[in-house]
């Protein structure tokens, strides 16, 4: 008998790889790749500065012979910020925290979305009644000035909550696709076949449709993260952020009210362009993705 | 004569359909199945035959409990299906299953054919993973894929449709069971390979398996059945032994669909059958007898009462106020 785990295993790589021959076609989407292997890279690299020399430490790396912020140095790439710390080292960092935001936050909405839209979609009726009500109220909420109010209750702020903010006001719009996908994969032969061969619902649920519509949950995903790390760089902006930690928004709020804004771009302009090109790269890659995602979809209905 | 396999009494399924704007309520229903009964011996084949929307698939789908009735008594095996749920209705499946119209839709894309015969067993609970695989085996040289190893691990995009159709069969018969309800399970495939489908699904009544067989094909309902049952409308307007309704049809609507030839229809790759007059709207059916908008034979009483069904005799039924 032919080992069958290590053959589906590799009809499973296959289709990635049919998957990745086809966004490889796809150059904006290649550059948004690279975009994002190269914060990727700066995230890793991150630790590494405080090793060099303590200086370099993002948060506490006062260096005693720049009392101030001034313009890129030899020792100072990119600068030091108003105590004296090392841009270059607090962008690194930042890279660091913008990743673990938006992917957790963007991670945990479109799991809970992908359930609550499996659910809804495949059960019908009630079940399906209440859990679009409560979607529909998330999704009138005003999700930014909410995330402000909430977090500005809470008081004592830390990434994570800012994080399960985040999550929770971040799954309904995954739900209504996963469901409107879930609610048409129901109604196929294949479905009404496993029900015949004896399946549960658990099964007919995680074997047969999951597997389905997860690529679509995966696009969901991509857009969540850029809506995940522009809503943390706000808050921070605004002095809602974490203050125990380093991200791009707190570097520039601490430009901000230090005064420094017009008078330092060195300081200003890297944090600003590293969040808009992290989010660009996700929404490159998201838009790649849905190429070839969606005309999948069309095609298996 | 051996008791009935399958007992169908007075079986109805109304679909609520919504107009517009009426919120929730709904405004009226399709009388999709509306009183059908019948009986279906061991090792027989009943078919059930009409036009798009007469029912049939309907009627199908509540005898394997993927559908619950509105109202009817449905029998297998001396057991009321009605309610069954968990472990019996597991039970239920290994008794009646079900070969589907479509062989394109009816296999998950992402599964293997493996995947999919074998799935039965592993929601049943039947054998270790070394058992499930011979019975796969078994099941897919039963269906005359042979050799197996050669389509276990393939992927339905990889098969041609009679293949397809081959596993879908596989995946029903691999729990060995006893009434098979096959919904035009030939009608989207070539005519070159319909005939060894068909063959193939009497070589299997042969070792007692007993079939509902629905189609829109009164040829092939004449080569396979025993029966036959003629649905228009949801409701059955004749039935009897099959030479008896091809050669002494008594009912127009049957005279009707004797006398028209299926035309294919690119659209749903399928053939259909096209009767003079159009199909009246099923949420809207006529008064007094469904079909009289397109019988030629209608008189005063056919519009305003509705024909019962009659013996003529020797298990031949009609309903039509021809027959007195
Ligand atoms: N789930 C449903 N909801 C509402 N109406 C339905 C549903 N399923 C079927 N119907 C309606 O019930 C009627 C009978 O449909 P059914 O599919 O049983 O016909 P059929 O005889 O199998 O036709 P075909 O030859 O096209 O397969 C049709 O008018 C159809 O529109
Ligand atoms: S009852 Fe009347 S309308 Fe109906 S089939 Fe018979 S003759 Fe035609
Ligand atoms: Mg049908």
């Amino acid at each position: 008998m032919p080992k069958l785990n290590s053959i589906h295993a590799m009809n499973r790589i296959q289709s990635l790889k049919n998957g990745w021959n086809l966004f490889r076609k796809d150059k904006l989407g290649l550059l948004g790749l690279s975009i994002l292997l190269f914060f990727i890279l700066m995230a890793l690299f991150a630790p590494l500065m405080p090793r060099l020399n303590s200086i370099y430490k993002p948060m506490t790396g006062f260096d005693p012979e720049v009392s101030g912020s001034f313009p890129p140095s030899k020792t100072h790439l990119l600068g030091t910020d108003y105590l004296g710390r090392d841009i270059l080292s607090q962008l690194m960092k930042g890279a660091q925290i913008a990743l673990a935001v938006g992917l957790t936050a963007a991670f945990t909405s479109v799991l809970i979305g992908t359930v609550i839209g499996l659910i809804s979609g495949y059960f019908g009726r009630l079940t399906d009644t209440i859990l679009m009500r409560i979607t529909d109220i998330m999704l009138t909420l005003p999700g930014l000035p909410l995330i402000i109010v909430i977090a500005s209750a809470i008081g004592k702020q830390s990434v994570w909550i800012i994080v399960i903010i985040i999550a929770i006001l971040g799954w309904p719009s995954t739900a209504r696709v996963i469901r409107a996908q879930t609610l048409s994969l129901r109604e196929r032969p294949f479905i009404e076949a496993a029900k015949v061969a004896g399946a549960s619902s658990p099964r007919i649920i995680f074997r047969h449709i999951t597997p389905n519509i997860l690529p679509l949950s995966f696009l969901y995903m991509t857009f969540g993260v850029t809506g995940a790390i522009l809503a943390e760089a706000g808050l921070s902006f605004i002095g809602l952020g974490d203050p125990s930690i380093v991200s791009w928004g707190m570097m520039l709020q601490w430009c901000f009210t230090t005064g420094y804004t017009f008078r330092a771009p060195y300081w200003v302009f890297p944090p600003g362009l590293c969040l808009s090109l992290l989010t660009f790269a996700f929404y490159l890659i998201g838009r790649a993705l849905d190429e070839i995602i969606n005309p999948r979809l069309r095609e298996t209905k | 004569m051996n008791q009935p396999l399958v007992k169908v009494h007075n079986l109805k399924k109304y679909f609520p359909v919504k107009a517009g704007f009426s919120f929730g309520k709904a405004s009226g229903y399709v009388r999709a199945v509306d009183g059908v009964s019948f009986d279906i011996e061991k090792g027989k084949i009943l078919g059930l035959v009409g036009e798009s929307g007469a029912g049939k698939t309907t009627c199908g789908k509540l005898l394997v409990k993927l559908l619950e009735p509105t109202e009817g008594k449905i029998l297998i095996n001396d057991q009321n299906i009605e309610g069954i749920k968990g472990s019996r209705l597991k039970e239920f499946h290994r008794l009646v299953q079900m070969f589907f119209q479509d062989p394109y839709e009816s296999l998950n894309p992402r599964f293997t054919v493996m995947q999919t015969v074998a799935e039965p067993l592993l929601v049943q609970g039947i054998g270790d993973r070394g058992e499930r695989e011979t019975k796969v085996f078994q099941a897919l040289k039963s269906v005359e894929l042979s050799p197996p190893q050669h389509f276990i691990h393939r992927f339905p995009h990889e098969l041609s449709g009679g293949q397809r159709q081959r596993v879908s069969m596989a995946r029903a018969l691999i729990v060995r069971p006893k009434f098979v309800v096959a919904d035009e399970p030939v009608s989207m495939l070539d005519a070159s390979i319909r005939a060894g489908l068909l063959n193939l699904m009497l070589r299997l009544r042969e070792e007692g398996l007993s079939y509902l067989f629905i189609t829109h094909d009164l040829a092939v309902a004449r080569y396979l059945c025993d029966e036959i049952g003629v649905m228009y409308l949801g409701k059955m307007v004749e039935k009897g032994r099959t030479e008896e309704v091809v050669q002494h049809a008594a009912h127009p609507y049957t005279m009707a669909l004797l006398s028209a030839v299926p035309i294919p229809d690119p659209q749903m790759r399928r053939d259909r059958v096209v009767l003079p007059g159009e199909i009246p709207d099923p949420a809207n059916p006529p008064s007094g007898c469904p079909f009289h908008p397109r019988c030629r034979y209608v008189k005063k009483e056919c519009l305003e009462m509705e024909p019962k069904l009659k013996d003529l005799g020797d298990d031949h039924l009609i309903a039509c106020h021809l027959v007195k």
